[in-house]
């Protein structure tokens, strides 16, 4: 056999076992999918606690979550970081992400005594934990129920636990649900699939660092 | 037994003769191969402001000067000073505001509801409330493809009407995909996008900020995704907190 033919055979059995391949995974979707995004949950139950932490980027569910651990009595106050204005904010078209959030906290139940504003200001997850350690540097025996959502909390874990060292037993993470999509359907959703896709991406980001 | 001539020992031996390789040969080789990576490396390292402005190019679909005679405010930051400049430079302009479902902080009060923050803010800018018309719909209101097909409707019972949307610069090519899926052809053709650049970064320079490089990902993520599975948007379930408040209640 000349080498060209049989380099030529090779490429398409490849590409048979590829394409034979590609359909096993599209139809075993359903099954392989949701796992992909339930590595990135690791929340708990929750446990009574002294604070819940609102982590900024989600002020149309993550508030809600942290009103309700509030109202059921798992958490004795909730903080809220001061996070960094958004161009809209800046310029006064929208308010605050903060602000919002402790609007959100007071229409669902939190009394303003109960709010409680973490120091300094936070453009990412990492400047959030860098101010629960502070906090927790004053109070050394507070626990802290950290919410999130739910694709957040892998990362939100490694980035608390680095910035906690020994204190990071004291945090615990809470799963805020998704609008539109969860962990069993999220590649159904343009939403669902950019969220996951792009919480990958900084999840390796993050490794790689 | 048979014995083929090719595999006997002075056969072979003349074999690896003929292909000896001189000594040096392979060290040179590498060297060889090493300088082109170099080299290469070093012309991407100095090309890498048009390679990386070229990067985004193929996410943007911007129609200017457009022109038309009314204006949708439809996203881009800071989006409503550049809508009031580009109605005074046309007396006749209008602008039209698409009104959906009320999100779930409208509905609890917590956040004006958006055409409120429209009309203020272009009320700010020098636009009369006269020059200002709202188009309701229902459907939610943070879907792309609900918003199109209702202004899809608004632009078949105007006909002689050409619209100008404005849309983020990294999210443009995906509006306009939608845009030509829902509306039909002819009603398509008159809409023209304009892609207003974030204050923060733009195609020249966006891998300089970590806004502009998640931006980047999700227009391609997004694009790619419209592309491959079209409208998916009657897959939603909403968040109901008062049913997860009665969860963490039963869990106590």
């Amino acid at each position: 056999m000349k080498p060209l033919s049989r380099r030529l055979k090779r490429l398409g059995w490849a590409a048979l076992v590829s394409g034979l391949l590609c359909v096993g995974l599209f139809l075993a979707r359903n099954a392989l999918l949701p796992p992909v995004a339930r590595f990135l949950d690791v929340s708990e139950p929750p446990l009574k606690s002294d604070y819940a932490l609102v982590l900024g980027g989600g002020s149309d569910v993550r508030p809600f979550v942290a009103a309700g651990l509030y109202k059921t009595g798992w958490v004795k106050q909730v903080l809220l970081p001061k996070v960094k204005l958004s161009p809209e904010a800046e310029q006064g078209v929208m308010a605050s992400e903060q602000e919002t959030t402790a609007r959100v906290l007071a229409a669902r139940g939190v009394p303003a005594e109960a709010v409680r504003l973490l120091p300094g200001e936070c453009a990412s997850t990492a400047d959030e934990a860098a101010s629960l350690a502070l906090l927790l540097d004053a109070e050394p025996n507070a626990r802290v129920l950290i919410v999130t959502h739910t694709f957040h909390t892998r990362r939100a874990r490694s980035i608390f636990h680095r910035a906690l060292g020994a204190r990071a037993g004291q945090v615990h993470f809470i799963a805020a649900p998704t609008d539109g999509y969860s962990a069993d359907d999220w590649w159904q959703s343009d939403d669902g699939f950019g969220c996951y896709a792009n919480e990958y991406m900084k999840l390796a980001t993050f490794r790689l660092r | 037994m048979t014995s083929d001539a090719s595999s006997t020992p002075e056969s072979t031996a003349a074999s690896t003769n003929s292909v000896a390789v001189p000594a040096g040969y392979s060290g040179r080789k590498w060297l060889y191969r090493v300088a082109a990576f170099l080299l290469l490396a070093g012309a991407v390292y100095l090309g890498r402001v048009p390679l990386l402005t070229g990067l985004a190019w193929p996410l943007i679909v911007d129609q200017q000067p457009a022109d038309g005679d009314w204006i949708v405010p439809f996203g881009g930051h800071a989006q409503y000073p550049q809508i009031a400049r580009w109605c005074q430079d046309r007396p006749a302009a209008r602008v039209l505001l698409l009104r959906l479902d009320l999100t779930r902080l409208e509905a609890l009060g917590v956040e004006p509801r958006g055409e409120v923050v429209a009309q203020r803010e272009l009320g700010r800018q020098g636009i009369s409330a006269d020059a200002i018309t709202i188009v309701r719909g229902t459907g939610r209101a943070g879907c792309v493809w609900t918003n199109m097909r209702r202004l899809g409707g608004w632009l078949a019972e105007h006909p002689e009407t050409r619209i100008v949307l404005t849309t983020s610069r990294f999210g443009s090519r995906r509006l306009r995909t939608i845009l030509d899926q829902t509306m039909p052809p002819e009603v398509a053709a008159r809409v023209q996008l304009w892609a207003i650049a974030h204050p923060w970064y733009d195609e020249a320079n966006w891998w300089q900020r970590k806004e502009g490089v998640l931006d980047l990902f999700n227009g391609y993520i997004g694009l790619g995704y419209t592309w491959l599975c079209g409208d998916t948007s009657d897959h939603w379930q909403e968040f109901d907190p008062d049913a997860f408040d009665r969860t963490l209640e039963v869990a106590r």
